[in-house]
């Protein structure tokens, strides 16, 4: 079920309704109802995939109570090691099997030896990415005694399959959803208003930004080579904006439904797009995944502490690592180990943690040399999205071959005026309200309640008439 | 949360005002097709892509080709009410059909999720709440979950040439639809008619009738292929005209020979067929 279909605009206010007046006194019911839902909610993909994060949620359920027991530190490791094979072999199965025996085939074919495999024809179970880290971060906290075991079977179940982030994240942290499905919700008005507001500036994101970002962008990657250097730019900016209005638009649907239901998730983007450097766009994109790898890879392996060469190992590892996760190809191992190119100097200048606040706090324009590393920064990150976005490395170095030919000073064959205008205005909005959790957080206008309702109107209105067709969640697929 | 639901509620009172607001204007604006045809243009020829690719208007002087790919005779009887409506001074319409037009399976062509999806935005201008009611009635969900595309349709500007003309067809795919045609089908017993094709084609008799039109009934050449079912078919067709429509003109050509190379597929003329066979209907004066 997509957050952009019909079938979630009914879905929606069924559960809603069931969640609050016919259980509203009741947390276990609460939770059965998330679970339900949930099920419901993923089951709509395939019915299939239940059983695999049924399964998923039971074993890491069973790890944890296996934890919570005053067990010597051997049993304590092999119970961690039972969920993360377990739940690292869902994701190498299904994910990654047919992907490493190509490279291994073609690596004996290389050397001179044949190989006789088959690969399978397996489909990606949706969310598998998000929903195994989630229930990963829950085993590896419990066995490094930071979180208590729970023993409410039905909470854990809620917190695995928990609807609004199941499929595309937020990542969340067992720490801080966990205890959440504990505690009484109580409905707050304020909350519940702001949730709708960020759902809004969700779909607008993605219907209005990255629906009609793919159209050009799809024709312009399926026909690169007919096309002009400067269009091939285009299509560059425009697959950073699809892919920052699918994603991020994503995660605010995600966090303002939670938010209807009375629960917090955790921030996924913080308008990536205004970093000055590309440790500062790693701090603002994907937050949950980059604090996830951050904590559960990155620290334990030593972080930026130690000898020079194992803080760049450290980074490699890290970077390479996310690449992977987001899809078996190596254009994504690429992608990751260009990152870590970029990244590398910042933390050996020790200039990652220079950008943190936000820029140009209290000021509407930014000054020079803040749009000169804006500028630089972006500009990078569009080298790197062509990695991403190309079917395989060797089309990426095309791509960027015509993209840098002398072609890139000719008027651009594909350009669509409405597009620009909505990523214009989108920019627009961000920048003014880049101290907000989101572009419609509108606190001091709370009381003129018309002036909200027109703006709200004006942006349902245009998502209805200048939406893109209706396109799957591009991280779906990772 | 009472509070919540009631300012729900009330904020889509309030959007439900703009947007019918916004529609009535846009509508008021935007969607006055012109439906206006050249007065030497005496004959309309509505139907499906049959007609649509088979008869060339530029060949026939005093024919207008209005046909479109997969509208059914609900579709063609709202383009014919406005066209006429507009245009007095058609003399005659000439009405496509295919062996199957009458059969149950054409009742996809009216309750099929993608064809509403389609046709229904497209359409809208020309209907009135009868045309709304019966459509509805036919697969309430379609309709309901339409109406945002049906909203977006009313903001851009339709225009008239999206609902049908003559289509240039340079297909040339008979030998593969050959090849690919099932010829052992099973054999039909009894014909069960669409009711909606059937409403919509007497509701196009009638409507003509009174304006005084004649209405020829006008089956377009097919590649002859062994079909036992299209016998069947074709005469059950022609017991309906004979029982409900007896002032129509039956005419059927769809053995009307052709070389192959007329051919798109095995149910159109791609445009060397069609230049062949309007150059016969101008030559013969069939449509006169």
């Amino acid at each position: 079920m997509l957050f952009n279909s019909i079938d979630f605009a009914i879905f929606l206010p069924i559960v809603f309704i069931l969640y609050w007046f016919v259980a509203e006194r009741n947390i276990k019911l609460q939770n059965l109802i998330v679970v339900i839902a949930s099920y419901v909610f993923y089951g709509m993909w395939d019915w299939r995939f239940l059983s695999l994060i049924f399964f998923s949620s039971f074993v890491d359920y069973l790890v944890g109570i296996g934890l919570s027991n005053k067990l010597n530190k051997r049993i304590r490791k092999l119970l961690l090691l039972i969920s993360i094979f377990i739940n690292l072999g869902f994701l190498g199965v299904f994910k990654y099997y047919n992907f490493f025996l190509d490279n291994f085939k073609e690596a004996f074919t290389f050397l001179g030896y044949s190989i006789n495999t088959e690969s399978l024809n397996i489909i990606l179970p949706v969310g598998i990415s998000f929903y195994t880290f989630q229930t990963l971060s829950y085993s590896i906290d419990v066995y490094k005694r930071k979180l208590e075991p729970t023993k409410d079977i039905l909470a854990f179940f809620a917190f695995v399959s928990f609807f609004p982030q199941l499929v595309a994240g937020p990542i969340e942290r067992a720490k801080n959803l966990l205890p959440q499905f504990y505690k009484k919700r109580y409905f707050e008005y304020n909350t519940a208003v702001d949730g709708m507001r960020q759902i809004l500036w969700g779909l607008f994101k993605k219907i209005i930004i990255a629906d009609n970002c793919a159209i050009l962008v799809n024709k312009i990657f399926a026909n690169y080579t007919d096309y002009s250097g400067s269009t091939l730019l285009l299509g560059l900016i425009f697959f950073a904006f699809q892919i920052y209005g699918d994603f991020s638009g994503y995660s605010d649907i995600a966090i303002g439904t939670a938010r209807l239901f009375g629960f917090n998730l955790m921030r996924n983007f913080a308008f990536p797009y205004f970093s000055r450097d590309i440790a500062e766009f790693w701090r603002r994109w994907h937050i949950s995944l980059s604090t996830w790898f951050r904590d559960y890879v990155y620290i334990p392996l030593g972080g930026s502490v130690g000898k020079t060469w194992l803080k760049i190992r450290n980074v490699f590892i890290i970077f390479i690592v996310s690449g992977l996760w987001h899809g078996a190809n190596w254009t994504f191992i690429v992608w990751g180990l260009i990152n870590a190119l970029f990244f590398i100097p910042l933390i050996l200048l020790k200039k990652n943690k220079k950008n943190t606040e936000i820029v140009a706090e209290g000021k509407v324009i930014p000054n020079f040399k803040e749009i000169f590393q804006i500028a630089i920064t972006f500009f990078i990150i569009l080298i790197l999205w062509s990695f991403f976005r190309s079917e395989s490395i060797k089309d990426a170095f095309s791509y960027l071959n015509i993209m840098f030919s002398k072609t890139i000073f000719r008027i651009p064959e594909v350009v669509s005026l409405k597009t620009v205008i909505f990523i214009v205005l989108l920019l627009l909005i961000e920048w003014l309200q880049r101290n907000k959790q989101h572009a419609l957080q509108f606190d001091n206008i709370n009381s003129k309640r018309l002036v909200r309702w027109c703006i709200y109107s004006v942006v349902i209105v245009a998502i209805m008439i200048f939406g893109g067709n209706q396109q799957q969640f591009i991280y779906f697929q990772f | 949360m009472k509070k919540f639901i009631y300012d729900i509620i009330k904020f889509s009172l309030f959007l439900f005002m703009t947007i019918l607001v916004l529609v009535i204007f846009s509508l008021y604006l935007n969607n006055n097709i012109d439906f206006k045809i050249p007065k030497h243009k005496e004959i309309l020829v509505v139907g499906d892509s049959r007609p649509e690719c088979a008869i060339n208007d530029q060949i026939l002087d005093n024919v207008f080709n209005y046909s479109q790919s997969g509208a059914s005779y609900f579709y063609s009887y709202l383009k014919i009410r406005e066209i006429i409506k507009n245009n007095s001074h058609i003399k005659t319409l000439v009405l496509s059909y295919s062996y199957a037009d009458l059969s149950k399976s054409r009742d996809k062509w009216y309750v099929g999720h993608k064809r509403i999806n389609n046709y229904m935005p497209m359409y809208f201008p020309l209907f009135n709440l009868e045309d709304f009611i019966f459509l509805f009635k036919s697969n309430p969900y379609s309709v309901t979950i339409t109406m945002p595309v049906l909203i977006k349709s009313i903001f851009i500007k339709n225009n008239q040439s999206n609902l049908g003309g003559y289509r240039h067809l340079k297909r040339d795919k008979l030998k593969e639809a050959i090849k690919r045609y099932k010829f052992n089908r099973a054999l039909i017993k009894n014909v069960v008619y669409s009711k909606y094709q059937a409403e919509y084609l007497l509701k196009i008799y009638n409507f003509v009738q009174k304006k005084n039109i004649k209405l020829i009934l006008l089956s377009l050449p097919i590649y002859n292929i062994p079909n036992k079912n299209c016998t069947k078919y074709n005469e059950f067709y022609k017991s309906f005209a004979k029982k409900n429509l007896n002032k129509a003109i039956l005419i059927n050509h769809s053995n009307f020979e052709l070389p192959e190379i007329s051919y798109g597929d095995l149910g159109h003329l791609n445009y060397k067929g069609a230049k062949i066979y309007s150059k016969y209907l101008k030559s013969s004066g069939i449509l006169n």
